[in-house]
C-alpha cells in the first residue's frame, strides 16, 4: 500500500511543479500582444494589414487582416516574425542569384520587453530599357503598440 | 528494513518523478535567441530558392512595366489595360516571393 501512496505523492508533486512553472506563461504586468499596421510597399504598389501578435507559450502568433483590397495572402505575411524576444541583426543579408544579387536589410527596434520589426527592405539591381535601377520591396510595421 | 529494500521502495516514485520531469512542459524555445550568423554579408546563407523566386518575379515585373510603356507610346488602350493587369499580377508575385524570402532569412538570424 505504501508504494502506491508514494507514487500518488510523487505524481502530485510533479503536477504541482508543472503548474507552478511561471516561465511558460506571461507574467503579471507583461504585455500580452503587439498591434500595429503592416505595410507592404513596392513602388506605388502599397498594401496594408492590421496586425496583432500575441504572446503564446510556444512563441509569438501573428494574425493579419487586410485593410482594403489586398492581393498578398495574410497567411504568408504571418510567417514573418514581427515580434522577437531579442537579437536584432543589422548586417545586410546577401544572396547571389543568376538574375542578380538580392540584398535584404532588416531592422528591429525595442518595444517594451520585446523587439519589433521596424522594416525589412529587399533590393535587387536590374537592367531596364532605360538603364539600371534598384527595385526595393519594403515590409514595415507602422505604429506598433503594446497591448496589456 | 534493509538498505536494499529502502532503495527499491523509493526507486519507483523517484523514477516516475524523473520521467514526469522530463515530460513537463518547457518554456518556449522562441525566447532564446539563436546564435547570430556571421556579421558580414554572405552569399551562402541559404534561402537561395526563395531569392531566385523573388529575382524572377522582379524580372517579370520589370518586363510588365516595359510592356506598359510601349503600349502607352502606341496609344493602344486595350494593350495598356492588359499591361496594367500584368503589372498588378507581377507586383503581387514580387510581394509574395519577397515576403517568403524575408521570412526565410529571418529564420537564419
Amino acid at each position: 500500500m505504501k508504494p502506491y501512496f508514494l507514487i500518488a505523492v510523487g505524481l502530485g508533486l510533479a503536477l504541482l511543479a508543472a503548474a507552478c512553472d511561471r516561465s511558460a506563461a506571461p507574467t503579471a504586468g507583461e504585455p500580452r500582444a503587439v498591434t500595429g499596421t503592416v505595410e507592404v510597399k513596392l513602388g506605388d504598389y502599397v498594401q496594408r494589414f492590421a496586425v496583432r501578435v500575441d504572446r503564446a507559450p510556444t512563441g509569438f502568433l501573428a494574425a493579419l487582416r487586410p485593410l482594403g483590397s489586398a492581393a498578398v495572402a495574410p497567411q504568408q505575411l504571418a510567417q514573418i516574425p514581427f515580434v522577437k524576444e531579442g537579437g536584432a541583426r543589422v548586417a545586410p543579408l546577401v544572396v547571389e542569384t543568376p538574375q542578380g544579387t538580392v540584398e535584404t536589410r532588416l531592422a528591429y527596434r525595442p518595444l517594451g520587453p520585446w523587439h519589433v520589426l521596424d522594416r525589412a527592405v529587399t533590393s535587387i539591381r536590374v537592367r531596364t530599357p532605360t538603364g539600371e535601377r534598384t527595385i526595393d520591396l519594403e515590409v514595415a510595421l507602422r505604429e506598433p503598440r503594446l497591448e496589456p | 528494513m534493509s538498505l536494499h529494500s529502502t532503495r527499491v521502495r523509493w526507486g519507483a516514485p523517484l523514477a516516475l518523478l524523473l520521467a514526469l520531469g522530463a515530460l513537463a512542459p518547457r518554456p518556449a524555445a522562441a525566447g532564446v535567441p539563436a546564435p547570430a550568423a556571421s556579421a558580414t554579408a554572405s552569399s551562402d546563407i541559404g534561402c537561395v530558392r526563395e531569392a531566385v523566386a523573388y529575382a524572377s518575379a522582379v524580372g517579370e515585373y520589370v518586363d510588365a512595366w516595359g510592356e506598359y510603356q510601349r503600349a502607352q507610346q502606341s496609344g493602344n488602350g486595350a494593350g495598356m489595360l492588359a499591361a496594367a493587369n500584368r503589372i498588378d499580377r507581377a507586383a503581387t508575385a514580387v510581394a509574395t516571393t519577397g515576403i517568403l524570402l524575408v521570412a526565410c532569412l529571418i529564420q537564419l538570424m
